[in-house]
């Protein structure tokens, strides 16, 4: 089993899990980053308040993504949960073995947002995963948007979820506070992946921008290779293009870039086709 | 008078080495014709000339008689002198999938086509994946995704907002969405909506059910939505991907400018791969590791890589090394190989099969030009004599499974498109498959008109022993062996002769010939000579005969130890040596067999005990009904013939054919009859008709050597000897040591042509013909034989007049 050192980034990293297909898509990219940085594992699985609320309404319906309509009753909403917590539970016993992971799992009632956020200032790292319904996605990213504006910690937004594991780190550095612990990432999770790093530099001037690869390349020893791209001075386009056309497997950047504003995460997101971690607060 | 043995000269017909105008074989020219096969050349000539349906040939004539070279030979040279024919490919067929599309291209232009669309394809393969990662088609693809997620969205943002302003919220269930009732930012709690007045309650219930029946109408809608962008999508795709596909089909294209048929199918090519092109699109990495699992040949129809292989060219018949018509001997004429097969691989516990899978057969292979077949090869395999005589008929070869062509299973498999056959088939059999199949067979002299019939031996005439020469030369020439001695070449040719069992012949089975010239190079060779002699040619016959010879050894020594009874001296009534022959794969040897008759007062009959028993074929029936006739015509015709005689070989334990005992057997009736011993130091052979004149027989020199060699293992006295046929001196071709004995008089070989001269050569008492009045001589032996008779008529008529009330009639 791994153990937790003071110089890992994360200790415990969160992530909500609810049985369906990308909550448990979602589970084992988060597990295999915990495996990767040698972080516990936390499960929350959130018995839905509202659903329950509604459930017990005389005329409560709900309407299937099949257009078809059934009404709906508390008794049957309760145990469905309880059977997707223990659903929830087994998938985050198995992934978690299957790596050697320290793990927990919880189970709190409430409403889903609250409590994630709730759970997740006392985390690391929150796993934020896709919506398993494309039709509200909009609906979905504004909850998980507030949901990722509220935590404290780091954020890992798992849209979508790289299978070639083999694919270089990106890391995106503006001079910030958190470039050290970016450049940190990158160096333990290429290291354990055996990848490569890809620096995307975002400076006002080139000096700069060599002062912030000094830093980074400090904290990239056990980098098979490093390739850097400068963006001088800062352009969002130019960016989400270097974004857009790299395989990679997975995008690390500051929230206290520009970037990682609510519209430029979503551009951000949108761009790259991989898991996207977001470090530091966005307050 | 005594009748005198044949002189040694007539025991053997020697070629004279100073009569053979060369020194050895080196000095002779090959011969440019088939020795002895002027009617068979004429044939061939005739035949493969003859473009017409169903001229096709079938050559009959024994193994060995260089039936197979002179056809191959034939076609050969008829062939260097044809046009190559064409290409046949198949290829994918887009509208029918399970019937796959026949293209015929000039010579050698089917391998290129293959060849340009696999590069085509592989070409693709890293051009379209390259469209789909370029900077406008990811730009392109996410206008037209975000499109549709727009739709989506604005569709639920649309609902959420309206609800939200009635303070109703739209929430997720776990397989939908729901509508609730909000207050301060949570849903209402039943409790508290159960607190609410009657007219709110209503009023939230009312604004639900409209809600959600415009949610049910936005879901309704998703399906279709969902379409509309798969169809942009692949239009997209199409529209992208468009350029590459055409760019890579249209340098096929150009190459294949002069054939129509070609530049069609790749402009259905290029559509379908415009409709396919996922298939070269990277697969999930899933996909990708269960793929991998699988052997090469097993990716299968439904996967990317099976989508791919529609576009692959098969090449069925490539001629692009073919100098002129095909010759093809297929030697193992199974359908599958005859006519073309469809193969199938094992994918997933199924088989699955595609056009890529078809086989050519023989048939294919020799389109345009002759196919060589053995008859008897062709004729044992299951369905192969059918299927190829209905591709004759038809004029076309369609590859069809047995299954199928029975209609023994329904299942749906491929139906290649039949191809136009233009083929000239030679079937090489034995002329008991000719005429079987003439008989039975009503197709055959449809389809086979020309029968090429070989010679099995030619007259031994000067000019035929000087081509006989050149034979040899030749195969001493092809096999690379040790020229011949003008003394080795006159020992083959007397050895042609003795295989033809025919002084005046020389055998046409060259195969025989040349195991002998092998043979003799081989024992050359072991003494270190650099030429083969006669003594070569003479060790190589003796050591093939010693090397098969142990069942005649066994034979012999039974006789040598009087285990099976053969008097080589003294006299005895009623007994007789015969002689016959056994032939044991391609050997024969003869063996002396002991007959003997016994006589007695009787109806007239004559009894084949051989027959009796059902040991006797029925031309040794034959044999002795003749007999019977010559016996009752020459002493009886004016009286009954009133005896009952038995015959028998003795000692033999297997069948008896043949009627080339029946003079022997007569000899023994005739000694029994008269009492006349019969000297056993002779044997004879041949047959008799019923005017008591002796006929030839088949394997003389065997019979006559298989007697000797038992007389001269007990020692020859110089009173043995042989009785055969007349007509048989001119197919004597014996041994050295026989002839050698004759010339000492050792052992004499007396040619009989009646049944008196035998008669008398055996029991030294002249036959005797009968006078002016009708009797024969008193003291000769057919007179004793005639009181005989006499006496037994006598007897049988005091016989049945007792039977018949005492009175004598």
């Amino acid at each position: 089993m791994n153990e937790a050192t003071t110089t890992d980034p994360f200790q415990r990293i969160l992530v909500g899990v609810d049985a369906s297909a990308g909550s448990l898509s979602a589970l084992e990219a988060a597990a295999g980053l915990a495996a990767e940085l040698h972080s516990e594992l936390i499960g929350l699985f959130v018995e839905d308040d509202d659903l329950l609320s509604l459930a017990g309404l005389p005329f409560s319906q709900e309407v299937t993504l099949t257009g078809s309509v059934r009404s709906l009753d508390p008794a049957q909403i309760e145990q469905e949960m309880k059977h997707r917590a223990t659903a929830a539970r087994r998938a985050l016993q198995r992934v978690a073995e299957q790596r050697r992971l320290r793990w927990n799992f919880q189970v709190v009632r409430g409403r889903v947002t609250r409590e994630l956020s709730a759970a997740a200032d006392r985390m690391d790292l929150l796993c934020v995963g896709p919506c398993a319904r494309p039709a509200t996605r909009r609906g979905s990213r504004g909850e998980t948007a507030r949901l990722v504006s509220q935590a404290r910690g780091a954020v890992l937004y798992l849209e979508r979820h790289a299978e070639a594991r083999s694919k270089p780190v990106m890391a995106l550095l503006n001079g910030g506070a958190y470039d050290r612990d970016a450049a940190e990432i990158c160096n333990r999770v290429a290291g354990a992946r055996g990848g490569d790093v890809v620096l995307v530099i975002r400076a006002e001037d080139e000096k700069q921008a060599g002062q912030i690869l000094d830093m980074a390349r400090q904290r990239l020893g056990s980098v098979r290779s490093v390739k850097v791209s400068t963006v001088v001075p800062p352009d969002r386009q130019a960016i989400l293009r270097l974004v857009r056309s790299a395989e990679t497997g997975l995008l690390v950047t500051a929230a206290d870039a520009d970037l990682a504003t609510e519209e430029g995460l979503g551009a951000v997101i949108e761009a790259a086709d991989c898991p996207v971690l977001v470090l530091g607060s966005r307050e | 008078m005594p009748m005198e043995p044949l002189a040694p000269a007539r025991l053997y017909h020697h070629v004279d080495p100073d009569s053979l105008t060369f020194d050895t074989t080196a000095d002779l020219e090959e011969l440019d014709n088939a020795l002895g096969q002027p009617r068979a050349t004429a044939a061939m000539s005739f035949g493969i000339g003859m473009a017409r349906k169903g001229y096709n040939l079938f050559v009959l004539g024994q193994s060995g008689t260089g039936r197979h070279s002179l056809v191959r030979r034939t076609l050969e040279e008829k062939a260097a002198g044809e046009a190559a024919p064409d290409d046949w490919v198949y290829v994918h067929n887009f509208a029918v999938a399970h019937q796959p599309c026949a293209m015929r291209l000039p010579p050698g232009r089917g391998p290129e086509l293959s060849h340009k669309m696999a590069a085509a394809i592989e070409d693709l393969r890293v051009a379209i994946p390259a469209v789909f990662e370029s900077e406008e088609y990811r730009t392109r693809r996410q206008v037209v995704d975000a499109s549709f997620k727009q739709q989506q969205e604005n569709a639920f943002d649309s609902l959420r907002k309206r609800a939200e302003e009635q303070h109703i919220a739209l929430i997720q269930t776990p397989v939908g969405m729901a509508l609730a009732p909000m207050r301060d930012g949570e849903v209402l709690k039943p409790e508290q909506f159960n607190t609410l007045p009657e007219e709110d309650r209503q009023r939230i219930q009312n604004t639900i059910r409209d809600l959600q029946n415009e949610l049910q109408e936005i879901v309704s809608q998703m399906p279709q939505w969902e379409k509309e962008h798969r169809e942009t999508v692949r239009e997209l795709n199409r529209e992208m991907s468009g350029y590459a596909i055409r760019h890579a089909i249209s340098e096929v294209s150009l190459a294949f400018a002069d054939l129509a048929d070609v530049t069609a199918y790749l402009q259905t090519v290029a559509d379908d791969l415009i409709e396919n092109v996922d298939a070269f699109l990277p697969q999930p990495e899933a996909a990708m590791a269960l793929r991998a699992m699988l052997p090469q040949s097993q990716k299968g129809a439904g996967s990317a890589d099976g989508i791919l292989r529609r576009y692959m060219v098969n090449v069925i018949v490539d001629n692009s090394q073919a100098s002129g018509a095909p010759v093809v001997h297929d030697d193992n004429p199974a359908l599958a190989y005859l006519t073309g097969r469809i193969e199938h691989i094992a994918q997933m516990g199924a088989l699955v099969t595609d056009f890529g899978l078809i086989k050519p057969g023989s048939l294919h292979k020799a389109n345009g030009g002759y196919l060589i077949l053995d008859a008897r090869r062709l004729l044992t395999q299951p369905f192969s004599w059918d299927a190829l005589k209905r591709t004759l008929r038809s004029g076309e070869l369609r590859i069809q499974p047995p299954e199928q062509m029975y209609g023994m299973a329904t299942t749906i498999s491929l139906e290649p498109q039949p191809i136009p056959l233009d083929v000239k088939v030679v079937l090489i059999g034995e002329r008991e498959h000719y005429y079987l199949l003439s008989q039975y067979d009503p197709d055959f002299s449809d389809l086979f008109k020309v029968a090429v019939d070989f010679e099995e031996a030619i007259d031994r005439d000067p000019g035929a022993v000087a081509d006989y020469a050149r034979l040899v030369a030749g195969v001493v020439r092809r096999e690379n062996l040790r020229p011949c001695t003008k003394g080795a070449v006159a020992r083959t040719i007397e050895h042609g002769s003795r295989l033809a069992d025919d002084a005046e012949k020389l055998t046409l089975k060259i195969s025989d010939i040349g195991n002998v010239l092998r043979e003799a190079d081989y024992w050359a060779g072991t003494d270190g000579k650099a030429v083969i002699d006669a003594d070569d040619i003479q060790r190589a016959i003796d050591a093939g005969v010693h090397r098969v010879d142990r069942i005649r050894e066994r034979s012999h020594e039974a006789i040598e130890r009087e285990i099976v009874l053969i008097a080589t001296d003294g006299t005895a009534v009623g007994q007789i040596n015969g002689l016959s022959v056994i032939g044991l794969d391609g050997f024969r040897f003869g063996r002396p067999s002991r007959i003997t008759a016994r006589v007695r007062l009787g109806a007239g009959r004559v009894i084949d005990i051989e027959r009796e028993v059902e040991l006797g074929g029925p031309l040794h029936s034959k044999g002795v009904m003749i007999l019977s006739a010559f016996l009752g015509a020459a002493f009886a015709r004016d009286m009954p013939l009133s005896l009952s005689a038995s015959l028998v070989f003795e000692q033999s334990y297997g069948g008896v054919d043949g009627d080339s005992a029946s003079s022997a057997e007569l000899y023994a009736l005739l000694s029994a009859l008269a009492d006349a011993p019969i000297k056993q130091s002779l044997a004879v052979t041949g047959s008799v008709n019923q005017y008591g004149e002796v006929q030839a027989i088949g394997g003389v020199n065997e019979k006559i050597e298989g007697f000797f060699d038992i007389c001269k293992s007990r020692g020859l006295t110089g009173e043995q000897g042989v009785l055969i046929p007349q007509a048989n001196t001119k197919h004597l071709m014996l041994r050295s040591d026989v002839v050698d004995a004759a010339a000492e008089g050792r052992f004499r070989i007396y040619p009989v042509e009646r049944i008196e001269q035998g008669i008398e050569l055996l029991t030294g008492v002249p036959a005797g013909r009968r006078d002016e009045a009708g009797a024969f001589p008193d003291d000769s032996l057919y007179r004793r034989v005639e009181n005989r008779l006499a006496e037994l008529a006598e007897a049988r008529r005091k016989f049945g007049a007792r039977e018949d009330g005492g009175k004598p009639a």
